[in-house]
């Protein structure tokens, strides 16, 4: 998923919009409640965002380990 | 036509009557002046009706009952096609129609010809129940919409995440000899967020322009 569409819709969970070629530029907004959201708001939300799925993605990995699973068994079971 | 006895009485002139009388019944049955030309049976008895001969491509048909040459017929003829295609990402997360950039313009020859439009959609899904109708339009007109009313139409995964080409048609009679620009837009259901040319990956776009 765009990095730009999820920080539009952590920002704006109802929002409406469309935009080109991940460029911010180009969003049109067909429903907006309040003002939109400027681009240093979305490259902030993007940050959040890609900082909040690591740390996910390194717990489920502490997770694994301490079952003494690795990413390699996951794939060995086509997960 | 002159007797036996005619013709010892005054074998010149009997001559020049019985040659005209062939001539003429010869013109009658071959009435062909130029290269090429008909001749066909008319409803007169013992004579022919000349066909001039036609044009280059002309093919030979029958009007109001008689022989007549006539121009390639043009009906269920594909006569042009255009191709267009486009690599522009975009991403639609809302329900109203939106351009997913693929679009492309046909002048047609006819008035009477019709334009079969054939796109193919190369759609990216990422939230699991929902999709995305993609719908042909012309100006403001929409042609096609393939909404279900629910969570898709076009395009509906039930899996979190997952792309397909979609293809989606249309038969349109535009009746018109003007330039149609045809252009495919999209909704998303529940204003979910889906992408068409995921990563750049083309979709692409055909008119056929099909004689009447």
């Amino acid at each position: 998923m765009s990095y730009i569409a999820k920080a539009i819709k952590k920002l704006k969970p109802t929002a409406e919009f469309s935009f080109n070629n991940d460029d911010y530029a180009t969003v049109h907004w067909d429903v907006l409640e309040g003002d939109a959201p400027s681009k240093s708001e979305i490259d902030s939300a993007i940050k959040q965002i890609k900082a909040d799925e690591l740390t996910q993605k390194q717990a489920a990995e502490a997770k694994f380990a301490a079952l003494g699973l690795t990413t390699d068994d996951l794939k060995a079971l086509g997960l | 036509m002159p007797t036996a006895t005619d013709l010892v009485t005054d074998l010149p002139a009997d001559f020049e009557v019985f040659g005209q009388a062939v001539d003429t019944r010869l013109k009658a049955l071959q009435p062909g002046t130029t290269l090429g030309d008909l001749a066909y049976s008319s409803a007169t008895a013992n004579t022919n009706t000349r066909l001039p001969i036609g044009s280059n491509g002309q093919f030979l048909t029958i009007t109001a009952g008689v022989p007549a040459w006539t121009t390639t017929p043009a009906g269920g003829k594909v006569l042009q096609v255009v191709y267009a295609s486009t690599t522009t990402s975009t991403n639609i997360a809302t329900t109203s129609l939106t351009s997913t950039t693929l679009t492309a313009s046909i002048t047609p020859s006819s008035a009477s010809s019709k334009v079969l439009i054939i796109a193919n959609n190369n759609i990216y899904n990422d939230t699991a129940g929902r999709g995305a109708a993609a719908a042909i339009t012309t100006g403001a007109t929409t042609l096609i919409h393939q909404t279900d009313g629910n969570n898709g139409g076009t395009f509906n995964l039930s899996d979190s995440r997952g792309s397909a080409t979609i293809p989606i048609q249309y038969l349109h009679s535009p009746a018109t000899t003007s330039s149609i620009t045809y252009t495919i837009k999209a909704t998303s259901i529940g204003g979910a967020n889906v992408t068409f040319q995921n990563g750049n990956s083309p979709s692409n776009i055909l008119l056929f322009e099909i004689g009447a």
